[in-house]
């Protein structure tokens, strides 16, 4: 388990993280989120203890994790940037992690290069953009470490290889202890494989739920009602998130369960309606017009 | 278990990702190292064969080139330092890079170490492997001897030393910085910083002391300095230790052991804080121009003060007379460019030139501060005299008493040198309770307040001016140089008093210090001819000792009242290996009682002035402008009447010798033509003695000398 508590990084005048408090539980897979600058990179920098934190701590299965190399051991970080030796191939990078990762296994490596159609011997700088990104993953998927942390690692991989990374990502979950930290500013990217998402915006953290609680807590509703005073009365029941009307169809982002929904807008005798989920990203607006937080500056 | 992770085998590859310099490094070395070696032993060789070389000359020269002699290897050393260890911690430059070596687990020390032993091995290997190889080229070549290999051995520890100097420069260099352009600049600095502080330093004190001798031998604290750049220190240590404040004459063996010792404690040091400062050095410190923050106020005031005073004094010089509205110039404009380039290499933003203005004042300060100190020698530098209870001997050396004596010393067993003329006489004259030497110092103290100087004085006003530096020998073992300017005439009757000195002979004459048994062959010249002594050992020695008694006997006022007529020279016996010989050569007077009896003894008749008898004429011109303008010379006039001769003769003295404190007229050029030995006719030129210009000379030529 990751408990970071009241972490805070400054650089020169800018502040890049701010207060930040988390707790990223083990055999899920934790997704931060946020826009341009919210700090995800430091965030993760300072998980992987590149960086070390101004204040607050950082704590990896009892440990801090800067400078100490038996916290680090347990974790594998993929930057955002990945660096490759000059003139390396994969099987260079694979002999240079397997000499720093006691546990790294080479076999799955070049198993997994194989079946990616990567050649182990070809120098890393003629890959691709997307072909480096694979190599990277690979390289820390087989490092076999507890922790796998990736700075936007899904992007500029295409739609088939972020599949295939996937389903690496829950094979090996099933398979042994590994709880990957996934940052991106794509919040499509992450819907389909997080447990738990945190989003950052502006240094700090917003909120930290898992997905499901988000998924199940909040819904679309759309429902035309006979009077303006039914109308009323059940925005005053739910707690409404956004609301938006086209002629007489209301639409609202409310939290609740569907259950709970269901009831309050069955009393109100409705001439149509209807319950609808939410995407990660549909939320995601809501939750930050409601912190008061302008979604232009999301990038989706 | 990050223990586990093998330091060696991190090591090799490090190396193996590197292996380009070791490459590199390898063709260039064998080409440096056995094959140059290689060439000049059958280049020399075909000499030995052909006899222009001995052989004992080609070990010599062997050893030499095998130790440090190459000076192609510095050249490589230096590089090969800046290269390993830009390729080596280059990547703390790099976010990307940093990200990966400090999120795996290996500790930030071991990481370091990694980076830094392979740097090491990098250049080490190829070099001992060539230096290996190039010991195998002269035992092939049967040239090898045990001095041979001793100076190879001793050049692998220098060369690993100035390396690691080099090396730990560089790196301290990067660790400071973020951005390889301003790390490329710090390892600049580094070198250059403190040699040039240490001139700016000189140049005030030169321009405003006038007393100021310079920093002689490491006799003040601001030698020192030169210490903190690899530059200095590597010149210093490789040019026989002069920087380091010790005594050129000392044992060879001695000399290198403190110079290992010094360079092995600068090496230790400098990695002590490469460690600690890679400790402390943050990963987002990649990217940034500086990698400490708190250490960029610090460093900005430290090299816009420099570079201000710098400025300062060089504009001040610009200008043949020291200008200090120049100065002032110069060090605006310094502090105005050294701002602004400062901001933008911290910044990257033209914007920021003039920000940061608080580090500015202190800089400015600090610049005025140190300028009015010299401005107005807040210390009183130039009044300064030791406490007479507190000296334990004094030494002077006046320019223009004995400037045609040579000083040589033994550099080691294969050469002579020539010791500094002022640095002799400071060592080997101790002179105490002498009240005389405290009275031309006073007179000394007295002229630099009223700033007589050359530079303020035209020809004729500084003509009987010396320059005379002091060094005060003090009793708590520090040593206070001064230099200051007397009139000669005005210290003449101190003059007679330390001539009279065994002590001040000492230092004056290294003739005096000398042994028979240092020389091999004497030669004296006369005004007619030139000797060389023919005699047993036996005589020898007592012409010698002979020469040292008249020197030590020589009184100021024989040199006043003569100037020599000849003179003595003592060729040093020949060293092994050495083609060439020094000499030293000394004046004879016709005081020099002892020295001409043994002569005598030997079989010489020594001329010690011209017979009136053999003289033919004598031509006197008068040293005008009027003269030299005349193209056919007819301004001067020949003399032959005995009479005249004889009184010409009697007034004038022999010109074109070291004179010390004769005083001469030298409105007047004399040729005296003459028949020597063989009857062969020859001419000698004369000066008048001050005041002493025969009376018909002067009704000859009178208004000619006049105009």
């Amino acid at each position: 388990m990751i408990e970071v508590s009241k972490v805070r990084k400054v650089f020169d005048d800018i502040e890049a993280v701010q207060n930040i408090s988390a707790a990223i539980q083990e055999g899920a897979v934790f997704g931060l989120v946020g826009t341009n600058g919210a700090g995800k990179s430091t965030f993760l920098r300072m998980l992987a203890g590149v960086l070390k934190p101004d204040e607050g701590t950082i704590i990896l299965d009892g440990e801090e994790v800067f400078e100490n190399g038996k916290a680090k051991e347990k974790l594998f970080f993929i930057p955002d940037e990945q660096y490759f030796f000059p003139n390396a191939s994969a099987k260079d990078m694979m002999d240079y992690y397997a000499m720093v990762y006691r546990e790294f296994d080479k076999d799955k490596f070049k198993e997994y290069m194989g079946k990616f159609n990567l050649s182990m011997e070809r120098k890393i700088h003629t890959f691709s953009k997307g072909m480096k990104r694979q190599v990277s993953v690979l390289l820390g998927i087989c490092a076999n470490t507890k922790y796998l942390f990736c700075d936007e690692t899904f992007d500029g991989l295409d739609p088939v290889m972020r599949q295939a990374v996937k389903s690496i990502f829950v094979a090996e979950m099933m398979n042994r202890d590994f709880t990957p930290v996934i940052a991106s500013h794509n919040l499509r990217e992450l819907e389909d494989i997080c447990d738990h998402v945190g989003l950052l915006h502006q240094g700090g953290v917003l909120f930290s739920r898992d997905l499901e609680d988000i998924k199940t807590g909040v819904h679309k509703i759309q429902c035309v009602l006979p009077d303006t005073a039914d109308e009323e009365q059940l925005m005053k029941e739910l707690e409404v998130l956004q609301c938006t009307r086209s002629g007489s169809l209301l639409t609202l982002t409310a939290r609740g369960t569907k259950m709970e929904i269901t009831q309050r807008i069955e009393q109100r005798n409705p001439i149509f309606w209807e319950v609808l989920p939410l995407t990660l990203e549909e939320i995601f607006i809501s939750e930050t017009e409601v912190a008061g937080y302008d979604i232009k500056n999301l990038v989706f | 278990m990050t223990s586990k992770i093998s330091f060696s085998k991190m090591t090799i590859t490090d190396i193996k990702r590197r292996v380009w310099i070791f490459a590199i490094l390898v063709l260039v070395l064998i080409l440096l190292m056995p094959v140059a070696t290689i060439i000049k032993i059958d280049r020399d060789m075909a000499d030995v064969v052909k006899g222009s070389l001995k052989m004992t000359n080609l070990t010599a020269g062997l050893i030499s080139w095998v130790g440090s002699g190459n000076g192609g290897i510095t050249f490589v050393v230096l590089c090969s330092a800046i290269v390993c260890a830009f390729s080596g911690f280059g990547y703390l430059y790099s976010q990307k890079k940093v990200d990966v070596f400090h999120s795996i687990p290996v500790k930030r020390e071991k990481l370091f170490l990694i980076q830094y032993v392979s740097g090491i091995f990098l250049f080490l290997i190829p070099f001992l492997a060539c230096k290996v190889l190039t010991i195998l080229v002269c035992t092939a070549k049967g040239v090898i001897t045990g001095e041979v290999l001793y100076a190879a051995l001793l050049s692998v520890c220098f060369n690993l030393l100035y390396f690691l100097i080099f090396y730990n420069f560089a790196v301290l260099a990067i660790m400071l910085t973020g951005k390889m352009l301003v790390g490329i600049l710090g390892m600049l600095v580094f070198w250059a910083y403190f040699p040039l502080l240490y001139a700016i330093f000189q140049g005030y004190a030169y321009w405003y002391f006038n007393t100021y001798y310079g920093s002689p031998w490491g006799a003040k604290l601001i030698d020192w300095m030169l210490y903190l750049s690899p530059v200095t220190l590597y010149y210093g240590t490789q040019t026989g230790g002069s920087l380091l404040g010790m005594s050129i004459d000392m044992p060879t063996a001695q000399l290198r052991l403190i110079t290992l010792i010094v360079l092995i404690i600068v090496v230790v040091l400098t990695f002590v804080l490469l460690m600690w400062l890679y400790r402390k050095r943050n990963s987002e410190a990649a990217g940034n121009s500086m990698a400490f923050a708190k250490s960029k106020p610090v460093i900005k005031v430290f090299l816009v003060a420099v570079v201000t005073l710098g400025s300062g004094i060089c504009f001040g010089a610009l200008v043949n007379e020291q200008s200090e509205v120049w100065l002032v110039f110069g060090l605006l404009l310094g502090l105005v460019v050294a701002q602004c380039f400062i901001e933008v290499i911290y910044a990257y933003d033209i914007r920021k030139v003039f920000s940061h203005k608080k580090t500015l004042g202190i800089a400015a300060g600090c610049v005025v501060l140190i300028t009015l100190f010299y401005r107005f020698d807040l210390l009183r530098y130039d009044s300064y005299e030791p406490n007479h209870e507190d000296i334990e001997s004094v030494a002077i050396s006046i320019d223009s008493l004995d400037s045609s004596i040579s000083y040589y010393y033994m550099e080691d067993e294969y050469s002579y040198d020539y010791y500094d003329r002022d640095k002799y006489r400071f060592e080997h004259m101790n002179l105490q309770n002498v009240p005389e030497i405290y009275e031309i110092i006073q007179q000394g103290i007295e002229n630099g307040k009223n700033n007589i100087t050359y530079e303020n004085l035209s020809d004729k006003e500084a003509a009987d001016l010396s320059e005379m530096a002091v060094c005060y020998k003090l009793k708590n073992g520090k040593t206070i140089y001064r230099n200051y300017y007397v009139y000669m005439q005005e210290i003449s009757s101190q003059l007679h008093a330390l001539y009279n000195q065994e002590e001040f002979k000492k230092g004056q004459y290294p003739m005096v210090n000398m042994k028979a048994d240092n020389f091999d062959n004497i030669e004296v010249g006369d005004i007619n001819d030139y000797y060389s002594i023919k005699g047993s050992d036996e005589d020898n020695r007592r012409l010698i000792e002979a020469y040292q008694a008249d020197l030590m006997n020589l009184s100021y006022q024989d040199m006043e009242e003569n100037v020599p007529f000849g003179n003595i020279s003592f060729r040093m016996k020949s060293l092994e290996g050495l083609d060439y010989q020094y000499s030293m050569n000394y004046p004879l007077y016709k005081v020099c009682e002892k020295t001409l009896q043994q002569l005598k003894d030997m079989g010489y008749v020594i001329h010690t002035e011209l017979k009136q008898s053999d003289v033919i004429k004598i031509q006197v011109e008068p040293d005008t402008s009027e003269y030299w303008e005349d193209s056919d010379n007819n301004l001067g006039k020949d003399y032959s009447d005995p009479d005249k001769i004889k009184e010409i003769m009697d007034a004038s003295v022999l010109a074109e010798v070291d004179n010390n404190g004769v005083d001469v007229d030298c409105d007047w050029m004399i040729i005296i033509y003459y028949r020597n030995q063989y009857e062969n006719e020859n001419s000698a030129p004369y000066q008048f003695r001050e005041g002493k210009v025969p009376e018909f000379i002067m009704q000859d030529l009178g208004d000619i000398a006049e105009d």
